[in-house]
């Protein structure tokens, strides 16, 4: 009986251990789905970030754009600031340009590339269109960041054909025969040989996009080879900011729109330059000097 | 020994059992917090609300590179019933209001499927400016007209039925013509319910004198659902996009010039493979008529009261050029041929011209003839003879409408 009771006894508890080794597995198993089921619950360490972006002219922060008023271009001012007879001016209609890639730079050195609630890093600015006027980051990483980096334009891998169907973004579409894709930036307006009233405006249009190199001459024959006209702009010691958890940050990117005709004159250029890398070749070493952090 | 072992044996027995107990407790327990939280966890998935019976919503039919947003109030989306109805109403004179069957103007009796749901060149518009075609208009997001004096498709038709150079039809009468006409209290309450202030109209008519069902509300809406539905993508340029036709040398130059800005310089407001609708819908002045020619009372000035804006249109499509003659805002060119010379050679400077016409100074983008050539056979390769012949949009083939 002691013998029996004994076995009795031991098959009880290694069944007892092989039941209750079951349930630790099952257990185990609807903790681990729990947690997966409940996983949208997760924190993640971000803060959010806010890029807004202004104009200006020469110094002058522009709040519309009229069409109307003249601008002098660089260069063309007199020593007490005032511009003489024959400088060109400008009447700016329309401003919009292409920026991508955008990165903040880590204390170490680090680039940390933010996408916005589209997972996009893409982003057109249209000075008429307020929505394009702000651009909102709500996962980035928190951190400590000295600075921000950012493309001009579109690069090789961003700068596909038919990647917006829809406008705004569709409406800057570079030709095909022209390299593809899309323009990076457009300023339209008129230019006038002299700043006097009577001077007549002729339509310009700062087009810039993937440039050519033509058989025969500027824009004549076959396109024998393409050029990359974006420029990467890099701010390092821009500012220094803790991003913290829900924290939220705001810098603004400024344009002065007058930087872009540094060593421009129409009576060179043009009106038209799509087709003029000599014309895109200045305009994007200008793009260094645009834009500014605020 | 045997009692205090067994005693033992059967207490141990029991703590094993208990234990065991406890511990299937203890998992049960974890297992069915587990199914809660998971329950709870799952709750934060996306919302699922029972859809009610009603108007089923309209799926537009659009090729990939077709733009994707359409614009549509929020209080009137595509449905199968509404689009139904519209296109109806569309080809129904009644809707004029008028009681003799020889006054009976439709939209359809402008808007001709035959001429790209435009007049043609044997219609002679009583509007202030020629026709504009009614197709995608879906994804026009700029404004309408001419001239640019509406940005809304529903008011649009309100006022095409009610000017006098239109339909001319008077609100009330046209809501109680249609309202007498039974099956349409049927395709009312179907498209929009039975109406909202007596739940009356379950389709003999009732709820048409109180205007419940019939409104002339609802009769823009449903006429506006039927114009979202008309899309011309079928061109042989479309199908060269998708890989089933190929362009001739010719055509191919053509386009070469209308992309490129030492070209014809077309692309910019008439849009490309990037842009299908052909146009961007913007205002522009293009240099038509010298501003000492400029007399149009009708022009955008008239809607923006900016001088500046003298002589300044809304950009056309260029899809279907083939079927829309005549063309500009006065029609005042029979042939494509008229329009091409007109930008080559015959720009007019003005101090408020369009900054996309790079070559008003030389007074046009100066083709030569074949070059005029070679953009005239492009631009008919964005004719799109689907869209004459869809029956989708052809008039219903029910003998209940004149």
């Amino acid at each position: 009986m002691h013998f029996s009771l004994s076995k009795v006894g031991a098959r009880v508890k290694s069944v007892a251990l092989k039941k209750s080794a079951l349930w630790g597995v099952l257990c185990l198993l609807s903790v681990a789905a729990t947690l997966s089921l409940t996983s949208c619950y997760k924190r993640e360490w971000n803060g959010e970030w806010q890029i807004d972006f202004s104009f200006g002219y020469g110094g002058e922060d522009l709040a519309d754009l009229d069409g109307a008023r003249r601008f002098p271009l660089p260069g063309n001012f007199n020593e007490d600031g005032s511009t003489t007879g024959s400088a060109q001016v400008v009447t700016i209609d329309e401003v919009r340009y292409f920026i991508s890639q955008v990165y903040l730079i880590e204390e170490t050195g680090g680039h940390v590339y933010i996408y916005d609630d589209s997972n996009q890093n893409v982003h057109l600015v249209d000075f008429a269109l307020t929505s394009t006027r702000s651009w909102n980051f709500s996962k980035v990483p928190s951190g400590h960041y000295v600075g921000i980096g950012f493309t001009y334009g579109l690069d090789e891998s961003d700068n596909r054909s038919h990647r917006f169907n829809n406008p705004p973004e569709s409406l800057m579409f570079w030709p095909e025969a022209l390299g593809g894709g899309y323009h990076y930036m457009q300023i339209n307006g008129k230019w006038f040989a002299s700043s006097e009233e009577s001077a007549i405006g002729l339509p310009y249009g700062l087009h810039t996009g993937i440039g050519q190199t033509w058989s025969e001459g500027v824009g004549n024959g076959a396109a024998t080879a393409f050029h990359q006209n974006y420029v990467r702009v890099e701010f390092p010691q821009a500012f220094s900011l803790f991003l913290t958890m829900k924290q939220r940050h705001k810098i603004t990117l400024h344009m002065d729109i007058q930087r872009w005709f540094n060593g421009w004159d129409f009576t060179v250029q043009g009106g038209a330059i799509m087709q003029n890398q000599a014309a895109q070749q200045i305009l994007k070493q200008n793009a260094n000097d645009v834009f500014s952090i605020r | 020994m045997f009692s205090r072992f067994g005693n033992f044996e059967q207490a141990r027995t029991r703590r094993v059992v208990r234990g065991r107990q406890l511990r299937c407790m203890a998992a049960g327990a974890c297992l069915l917090g587990s199914l809660v939280l998971g329950v709870v966890a799952i709750s934060c998935g996306p919302y699922k609300p029972e859809v009610p019976e009603g108007p089923k919503p309209y799926t537009l039919t659009i090729p990939a590179y077709f733009p994707t947003q359409i614009r549509m109030p929020a209080d009137n989306p595509l449905t199968v019933q509404g689009v139904d109805l519209g296109r109806y109403l569309f080809y129904d004179g009644r809707i004029s209001g008028r009681t003799e069957a020889e006054s009976w103007r439709s939209c359809a009796s402008c808007h001709k499927q035959a001429n790209a749901f435009e007049g043609g060149s044997d219609y002679n518009a009583p509007t202030p400016h020629a026709m504009l075609p009614l197709f995608n208009v879906a994804f026009h997001f700029g404004k309408y007209h001419w001239n640019g004096d509406s940005e809304s498709l529903e008011d649009l038709i309100y006022a095409a039925l009610t000017d006098p150079n239109e339909i001319g039809g008077n609100p009330d009468s046209i809501v109680a013509k249609i309202a007498a006409i039974d099956f349409y209290c049927d395709k009312f309450a179907a498209a929009f319910g039975p109406g909202a202030s007596s739940g009356a109209g379950s389709g003999n008519g009732a709820g048409s004198a109180d205007g419940s069902v019939v409104t002339i509300d609802r009769i823009c809406k449903a006429v506006a659902q039927f114009v979202r539905t008309i899309v011309s993508a079928d061109s042989k340029f479309d199908r060269y996009l998708r890989g089933e036709a190929t362009l001739t040398d010719e055509e191919l130059k053509g386009y070469l010039l209308f992309t490129t800005e030492e070209g014809a310089d077309c692309f910019h407001c008439h849009g490309s493979s990037g842009n299908v609708l052909f146009s961007t819908y913007g205002l522009a002045n293009n240099g038509l008529d010298p501003d000492s020619l400029r007399n149009d009372p009708y022009d955008h000035a008239s809607v923006s009261q900016k001088p500046t804006d003298k002589g300044t249109y809304r950009i056309p499509s260029l899809r279907n050029l083939a079927y829309t003659v005549p063309y500009m805002h006065d029609g005042r060119f029979k042939t494509l041929d008229e329009v091409i010379d007109q930008y080559s050679e015959g720009v007019h400077y003005s101090p408020n011209i369009s900054p996309l016409m790079h070559h008003v100074s030389a007074g046009g983008v100066q083709l030569t003839p074949s070059e005029k050539q070679a953009l005239k056979a492009f631009l008919l390769t964005l004719s799109d003879e689907s869209l004459l012949t869809n029956p989708l949009l052809a008039k219903p083939n029910d003998s209940r409408l004149p």
